[in-house]
């Protein structure tokens, strides 16, 4: 039994124009058919829509320029290196290269003479500044009489570097309570400071080295 | 005339991957099938991707040229996706056949080149086969609009592909799959990634663009 579809007039143009007959059931091809042989606007659309699609189809005919892809194979294979040689890949690929360990190896040695010159250029600074040190002269011994009061170093080494220093210390006779502090001046290296108060301020120390009195002081 | 060849090869879902096909030596690589040049491309040969290159070159470049209208364009497009497929070969899972799954790859390049380069469209139009001469569309075109062939064809071509430049990235892309390049709407689905029903809708409006841009030639 045939059963009757209604479709508009814009369901047949796109039932005509998109689809091949065995694409859609004997009820709908029927339906269109009848429609298009019926409907002139539909049947002069859908005329032109058969010549755009076989103008359309003249493409078909286009071929590229003769000798088009005559180097189609070395151009690809130019372009796939070049690809390979970007990116990590590249650095993986040129990894796999015995040119570049060579490379390398060249490389390592500059690189080695650069250290070697900045290490030399550094020493050379280092040991300029231990001689200036060393040069720095003790004061007599009556000006760090005068400076120290009893409290005066009876020897010191000299500084074998900017932060080592060793002080034989005397101990003042009936200091024993005491706690000294060791501060440093710019023109006697070594200056022991009792740390009774004088003033307020004072209780505030001047320096982050301290040391105690031995037990025998 | 070349038509492309069935797209898409039917396969049962979760299909598992297909296992290394033996090779063998004394073939040629011409003769050879592509899932075993695939399988020796996987392997490093790169003797064996050019036979494939050299196998769908042709068709991937229409396409690439119908789409952009420029021949230097369609061959960069190519090259880059034939690249970009060599490069993800080990990707290739075989659930389709090659040739589908290095035209999908050449199909989001020439839609995304020519969305970024929507401004600058310069032709170069390709030759024309002699054959269109016995094609019946041509022969009533001609019998009407000039009769001065050489200036026709020059001028048809030169219409077709402003016309076709005129219609959406995804309009023209189904009006080249379906009316120039004959495949069928499930196969365009598949490349494109869409269903058949939009593939449909796009064709249908697309040739009412085509009907008001060509209008004085049908």
């Amino acid at each position: 039994m045939k059963r009757r579809v209604d479709l508009s007039c814009e369901q047949v143009r796109f039932y005509a124009e998109t689809f091949a007959a065995e694409q859609l059931d004997d009820d709908t091809v029927a339906t269109v058919r009848r429609h298009l042989n019926e409907c002139t606007d539909c049947r002069v659309q859908h005329q032109r829509t058969q010549r755009v699609i076989g103008l359309v189809q003249l493409k078909r005919y286009e071929q590229p320029p003769p000798g088009y892809f005559d180097n189609f194979l070395a151009e690809f294979h130019r372009r796939q290196i070049a690809t390979e040689r970007s990116g990590w890949r590249g650095v993986r690929a040129r990894l796999a290269e015995p040119m570049t360990w060579s490379l390398a190896w060249k490389w390592a040695a500059s690189g080695a003479c650069g250290a070697l010159v900045i290490a030399a250029v550094m020493w050379f600074g280092w040991t300029s500044q231990q001689a200036a040190l060393t040069a720095i002269p003790f004061a007599p011994a009556d000006v760090q009489q005068e400076r120290f009061g009893r409290h005066t170093p009876v020897a010191a080494s000299q500084p074998t570097s900017p932060i080592e220093l060793t002080v034989a210390w005397e101990p003042p006779t009936g200091d024993t309570d005491a706690t000294y502090a060791l501060a440093l001046t710019p023109d006697v290296p070594v200056r022991a400071v009792p740390t009774a108060p004088r003033y307020v301020l004072d209780r505030i120390p001047v320096t982050t080295v301290r040391f105690e009195p031995r037990a025998d002081f | 005339m070349k038509l492309p060849l069935p797209l898409f090869r039917r396969s049962p879902k979760n299909a598992p991957a297909p296992q290394p096909v033996p090779v063998s030596e004394t073939a040629l690589p011409q003769h050879q099938d592509d899932e075993t040049l695939v399988a020796r491309a996987r392997r490093g040969d790169l003797a064996a991707y050019d036979v494939l290159v050299d196998r769908y070159k042709e068709r991937l470049y229409a396409l690439a040229y119908h789409m952009t209208g420029n021949h230097e364009d369609a061959n960069d497009l190519v090259q880059e996706a034939l690249i970009k497929a060599y490069r993800s070969l080990k990707k290739f899972r075989g659930n389709s056949s090659f040739y589908t799954w290095i035209y999908r790859i050449t199909v989001n390049y020439t839609l995304n080149h020519v969305k970024r380069r929507r401004r600058h469209v310069h032709f170069s139009l390709d030759d024309v086969d002699t054959a269109i001469e016995t094609d019946p569309h041509f022969i009533e075109l001609m019998s009407h609009v000039t009769p001065r062939r050489e200036v026709g064809l020059n001028e048809l071509q030169q219409r077709l592909n402003e016309a076709l430049q005129k219609l959406s990235e995804n309009h023209r892309m189904v009006v080249v799959m379906h009316d120039i390049q004959g495949m069928t709407h499930a196969d365009i689905a598949k490349a494109t990634g869409t269903s058949e029903g939009t593939v449909r809708s796009r064709l249908f409006y697309a040739r009412q663009q085509l009907q008001g841009l060509l209008s004085d030639l049908i």
